[in-house]
């Protein structure tokens, strides 16, 4: 029987995962290339990046080129946490059609 | 509780996602410069040639297959030395993507070409093929990217309705050799410095396999 409780509530929510799914696909992303990809706004994506940064499943590196960059990339444990998420959702799948 | 239904849906947003988050450069900002300079200079020796009444169809042709090659090696070299920077393969399944919408549009180009029709027509046809091939990738190429595709496409059509228009009054060769230049030259430049500073400041990636 799976335990639903087992799936990441931190992940889950929309917003967050979109974003999970998104430094999961690269090794980082500037700051402005996630917002225009995910049409979120500054505060939003800032919001949902610091809940995942404080979970320690996002890193972020501060760079100066013309202007000032912020980079975000998955933590080891941030990508073992989306990676347990995966799974977990195609283990519901799985059940539900056996 | 998440039921089968939900699970099902999420785990088709995130792989749609992570096909949209592939981005990849077919063409490197720096061999796009070397390649306009080439053409704009090749452009513009084709015109002083034709006004000289020197130069031939088949010495046209060959030496634009000539830049093309020698430019299409150079951006391989590129693409892989930027690959390897970022420890990623060469053959990135960004490349297959891209190959597998390129490769189409380039043949039809190289059959026709073989067919050696009139100058100013095979000028179009290259310009439209090039610009058909760079927007096969657009479901992952960066917007520069799409853009110099579209340019290509419209500058493609417009050379074809200019040389319907003035071909009585004007030599194929001078035609061809100044729509080669201030196509496949100046684009290529306008394009290569614009993708360097956007890359410069962070609104574009180099190159994404």
């Amino acid at each position: 029987m799976l335990d639903f409780d087992k799936l990441d509530k931190l992940i889950h929510e929309k917003g967050r995962l979109s974003i999970m799914t998104l430094l999961a696909s690269r090794a980082e992303w500037p700051f402005q290339e996630l917002k225009a990809q995910l049409n979120m706004s500054d505060g939003n994506l800032i919001t949902h990046l610091r809940t995942l940064h404080q979970a320690g499943y996002v890193s972020f590196t501060k760079e100066m080129l013309d202007r000032p960059q912020t980079r975000y990339a998955l933590t080891t444990k941030g990508r073992q946490a989306f990676q347990v998420y995966l799974k977990l959702l195609e283990e519901i799948i799985k059940t539900s059609r056996s | 509780m998440v039921t089968a239904n939900e699970a099902e849906t999420t785990l088709k947003t995130i792989r749609s996602l992570m096909e949209r988050a592939t981005i990849y450069r077919a063409v490197s900002a720096n061999t796009a410069i070397l390649g306009g300079v080439l053409a704009i200079a090749l452009g513009g020796w084709g015109v002083l040639t034709a006004c000289a009444q020197s130069g031939s169809e088949l010495n046209f042709v060959a030496s634009w297959i000539i830049v093309c090659i020698f430019v299409s090696v150079v951006n391989a070299v590129v693409l892989h030395k930027q690959a390897w920077l970022r420890n990623e393969p060469f053959i990135s399944p960004g490349m297959k993507l891209a190959l597998r919408g390129i490769i189409p549009p380039l043949l039809a180009g190289v059959a026709l070409t073989v067919m050696l029709p009139p100058i100013p027509v095979l000028v179009t046809l290259w310009m439209l093929f090039y610009g058909l091939a760079l927007l096969s990738t657009q479901e992952f190429a960066p917007s520069s990217i799409q853009w110099l595709g579209r340019a290509f496409v419209v500058i493609g059509i417009l050379t074809g309705l200019l040389w319907s228009l003035c071909h009585p009054y004007t030599n194929p060769q001078f035609f061809g050799s100044a729509a080669m230049g201030l196509s496949f030259g100046v684009l290529h430049v306008i394009y290569g410095i614009t993708t360097l500073r956007a890359v410069k400041t962070g609104r574009e990636t180099e190159a994404v396999a």
